[in-house]
């Protein structure tokens, strides 16, 4: 019983850490200052802190807030490949985009009816 | 430098895959290798531009998007479409990255949804392992997650309407979000134009409301209708004066995305 709660567990922890991330509408709705910087990370795929610093025209501690928040809400990776600042890595953290949320039974019965129309089951 | 190019419109049935096709087979004919993703998961369909049937893909975008192989074993080289007999061995190349035609798999995209990043590191990937001098992604109608990641990421951003008071309005919508995620380049291309309509009036109106240069006005034409989607129409009719409004596009695309 124990084991079947545990996978239970895991499963919503899993589902949770997988709708985490940034979906494009997030990204769109950011204020203006995360919006760029965000903008210009997608295209750079990584950046250091210092990077970051330069890109965005701010100070240190106003672009730290806004990576700290950015990588609190799920929207930005920390890659660390070391203690030092310029070994920590930023990158975009997309969220998984989700499928529709149709009943299961409307899925089931069109990939039956589906499945047999492409092995020609279903044509008469 | 390699660039990404964007080609949207915000309703289907403006041409959008058909220029796109007429996009890539024109640069790659100046030597170029062309990349073309179409990302269209949802309603796909620029193989069969490129005169590929569902029984000769083995490989889809979708295969890559279910981690079953890496993005460039879902392109196919189509590079065949623009040897010509006077150019039997042109520099130039073409891969094409179709989406499944599948019922069964598009409903699957649907229904499990994808990894987004995934789809992001693919368009890099492809550029790299391809070595593309352009990436070309035909994107799906209107504004999801897939066509707001393409904008997003895209050095030139091609955007298809026709002369239609809802694309009018649609087309807004879509540059108003380029320009939201900083898309370096915008252009417009009006489509399926009435050959009696009033073209530098239509221009001048267009360019007023978007803010936006407009790169080409394609009339509608009958030939490219007859065509209908069996081949790529400026290597079928070169002299066409569409085949001139095509290069002309292109020259633009190269040269902003320059």
């Amino acid at each position: 019983m124990s084991g079947g709660l545990f996978d239970r567990l895991q499963h919503e922890l899993n589902a949770r850490e997988k709708a985490r991330g940034l979906s494009m509408a997030d990204l769109l709705s950011l204020p203006d200052a995360e919006r760029k910087l965000m903008n210009w990370l997608l295209d750079r795929q990584e950046a250091s802190f210092s990077e970051l610093v330069t890109q965005a025209g701010e100070s240190k501690q106003r672009v730290r807030a806004m990576v700290d928040a950015l990588v609190m809400q799920g929207f930005l990776r920390k890659i660390e490949r070391g203690t030092e600042e310029e070994n920590v890595g930023y990158q975009v953290r997309f969220a998984r985009k989700r499928g529709a949320s149709l009943p299961l039974n409307i899925w089931s019965a069109l990939d039956e009816k589906i499945g047999k129309s492409e092995t020609g089951q279903g044509e008469s | 430098m390699s660039k990404i190019i964007s080609v949207h419109s915000y309703r289907g049935g403006t041409g959008k895959s058909n220029i796109t096709a007429n996009l890539a087979a024109t640069i790659a004919q100046q030597g170029k290798r062309v990349g073309v993703i179409d990302t269209d998961i949802q309603s796909p369909g620029i193989h069969l531009i490129f005169g590929m049937d569902d029984a000769q893909m083995d490989r889809a975008l979708n295969d890559y998007l279910w981690g079953h192989c890496p993005i460039e074993e879902a392109a196919y080289d189509v590079s065949a479409v623009i040897r010509t007999e006077k150019e039997p061995s042109l520099d130039g190349a073409i891969y094409l990255i179709p989406s499944s035609l599948k019922a069964g798999e598009i409903t699957r995209v649907l229904r499990d949804g994808y990894d987004v990043g995934l789809l992001n590191n693919g368009f890099r990937a492809l550029v790299q392992r391809l070595n593309l001098d352009y990436l070309l992604i035909d994107t799906h109608p209107g504004l999801n997650e897939e066509t707001l990641l393409s904008l997003a990421i895209s050095d030139t951003l091609v955007v298809i309407m026709r002369p239609d008071h809802q694309d009018y309005q649609g087309t807004a919508v879509t540059i108003d979000v380029a320009r939201k995620l900083d898309v370096p380049r915008l252009l417009v291309v009006l489509n399926k134009v009435l050959p009696t309509s009033d073209k530098d009036d239509l221009r001048q109106q267009v360019e007023s409301t978007y803010d936006a240069p407009v790169a080409a006005i394609m009339p509608l034409d009958e030939e490219m209708i007859r065509l209908g989607s069996r081949g790529i129409f400026c290597l079928r009719h070169p002299e066409h004066p569409l085949s001139a409004t095509i290069r002309a596009i292109a020259a633009q695309v190269c040269q902003e995305a320059s």
